[in-house]
């Protein structure tokens, strides 16, 4: 439903989005992940038509946006801001997109968007009254109020508290399983990420650096994790002071007797030797399925030392 | 269809800004109010010079009250970047520029409407005799008004959405003062001594007609990117 072919977007000397390849299908959630500046939002306005590609093609059911109108029909977006009027109340500003999407059965439907917002009470205010929370499920619900087959989301969990984010994960999932619905999903929040999305793409510099499964992204990953159980708190404190020392050793995490360490070396029966030889005492070890978190700074990381 | 869906936003939006509306209402009434006192104070027959007031009063008042109003339309739909989502929905650049030119438009006209009705009013407590603008005046007020704030409202939204937000803190004066001051001193000379006659209400017809034509012309080169681009 969405592909991109070599597509670039260049700003007088600055490349955006360098030379992006992607397809993107019904019922999938695809995260793209990057740090501010990495191509995340230009790729998504390229892909809505918004700007024009300096090379290549961004093509929705194999047309171009820009070019057709018609489509855009299909497809929601919740970008940055949230496209509410503070002078218009909630239910306002969601009639004024049902009316230009043409939503049919429209009353009934803004009713259950605002229900499911949790803004019934409130949906006579304007939404210049509104919190930045109440906003953002204002806005997600606008996305979504004409059915659309493709969901475009830029940082939909900003400023929302971790019951709204549950929330809104959920209707992102249910969206994506129960209508078929693609979703391209912008986000800083790994953790969501990481619970929601079918695919992610990393991006830097405006180039994806790694797409995949976040299984197969884990199962690529050069630096192991292992998670060391030791026979007392004392002994854990005394192997992060020896694991510190290790120039293999990224991260050092400790609870309790139990110590969860990231290499960047398959290092593993060293870093044992080294526990063992200084007289700690390891009751278990067993290697450990990397964060996403893990894998994207490693990522992050590598393609920076590349460069 | 969609345009006229966001003109009435506008609209309704326009109305709930009760700041600008009431400002833009007393500088239009306190204006209206000068001139209506002005006119009756000296002159024995004042029809001339109330023809000549309304026919450039509501031109200028027209071009004050798409100006305070325009802001708000186009503006601050891209500072607030509102417009982008707008963008990527299923209507084209063309399609909400003239919705909100009509939207802005139409709450302009009526306000200038109202402060020409209110000289009229105060001329006609003023004057001894029963004072009504002449038929060229009524079809200037009726027909090139509209049109001409129609116009001003286009080309300076037309702007608005093209340039940057820096350029666009400029683009009023680089564009409204001149036009203000042009407009007050071609209506200063020939307001008080001019009969208002068919050829004045036709070269401002025409004058307004071509400049819609111009904005409707430039609008085809205003592309998402460059609205986009410019967003603050």
């Amino acid at each position: 439903m969405i592909k991109a072919v070599n597509l670039t977007k260049k700003f007088k000397s600055t490349l955006a989005v360098n030379n992006l390849n992607l397809e993107i299908n019904g019922g999938e959630v695809f995260g793209c992940l990057g740090h501010n500046g990495a191509g995340k939002t230009t790729a998504m306005r390229l892909i809505l038509g918004l700007l024009k590609p300096s090379s290549g093609q961004a093509l929705v059911w194999g047309k171009p946006l820009s070019k057709h109108p018609e489509l855009r029909q299909k497809v929601g977006v919740l970008l940055e801001n949230d496209g509410m009027y503070d002078n218009l109340t909630a239910t306002e500003n969601l009639e004024y997109y049902a009316r230009l999407f043409m939503v049919d059965n429209r009353q009934n439907k803004i009713k259950r968007a605002l229900e499911f917002a949790g803004l019934t009470e409130r949906m006579n205010e304007r939404a210049g009254t509104f919190s930045k929370g109440m906003r953002r499920k204002l806005g997600l619900v606008r996305a979504i109020l004409h059915d659309p087959e493709i969901l475009l989301l830029d940082e939909p969990s900003a400023g929302l508290d971790p019951e709204v984010q549950k929330m809104v994960r959920e209707l992102i999932m249910n969206l994506a399983k129960e209508q078929n619905m693609l979703i391209l999903l912008n986000s800083h929040d790994l953790d969501e990420v990481e619970r929601i999305c079918d695919r992610i793409a990393i991006l830097q510099r405006g180039e994806i650096v790694a797409c995949d499964s976040l299984e197969s992204l884990q199962h690529n990953s050069k630096e192991p994790s292992c998670e060391i159980t030791l026979s007392g708190t004392q002994q854990a404190s005394a192997a992060k002071s020896v694991l510190s020392t290790l120039e293999y050793v990224t991260r050092i995490n400790v609870n309790e007797k139990r110590v969860t360490v990231s290499l960047n070396q398959d290092r593993v029966s060293e870093l044992l030797y080294k526990l063992v030889s200084t007289g700690i005492k390891v009751e278990e070890v067993k290697r450990i399925s990397r964060s996403l978190e893990d894998i994207y700074l490693e990522i992050i990381h590598r393609e920076e030392n590349r460069q | 269809m969609k345009s006229i869906i966001i003109a009435r936003k506008e609209f309704r939006e326009l109305l709930k800004n009760r700041s600008t509306l009431l400002t833009a209402l007393a500088v239009a009434l306190f204006f209206s109010f000068v001139y209506s006192m002005a006119i009756t104070e000296e002159a024995a027959e004042v029809i001339i010079p109330v023809d000549g007031t309304i026919f450039f009063l509501s031109v200028v008042l027209g071009v004050f009250m798409a100006f305070s109003l325009t802001g708000h339309a186009f503006y601050k739909e891209k500072t607030d970047r509102i417009i982008e989502t707008l963008l990527s929905g299923p209507i084209t650049i063309r399609q909400i520029w003239l919705g909100k030119i009509l939207g802005v438009s139409l709450l302009s006209y009526i306000l200038t409407l109202l402060a020409m009705v209110f000289m009229i009013v105060i001329a006609n407590v003023r004057s001894e005799t029963l004072v009504f603008p002449r038929m060229p005046v009524v079809v200037h007020i009726f027909i090139v008004v509209p049109v001409f704030i129609g116009a001003f409202v286009g080309l300076n939204g037309l702007a608005q959405l093209a340039l940057g937000m820096r350029e666009n803190r400029f683009v009023g004066f680089i564009l409204f003062v001149p036009l203000f001051a042009g407009l007050y001193g071609i209506g200063m000379s020939i307001g008080a001594v001019t009969e208002i006659t068919w050829l004045y209400i036709g070269l401002t017809f025409a004058a307004a007609f071509l400049l819609i034509c111009l904005a409707a012309f430039l609008i085809r080169f205003l592309s998402k990117e460059r609205i986009i681009t410019t967003l603050s």
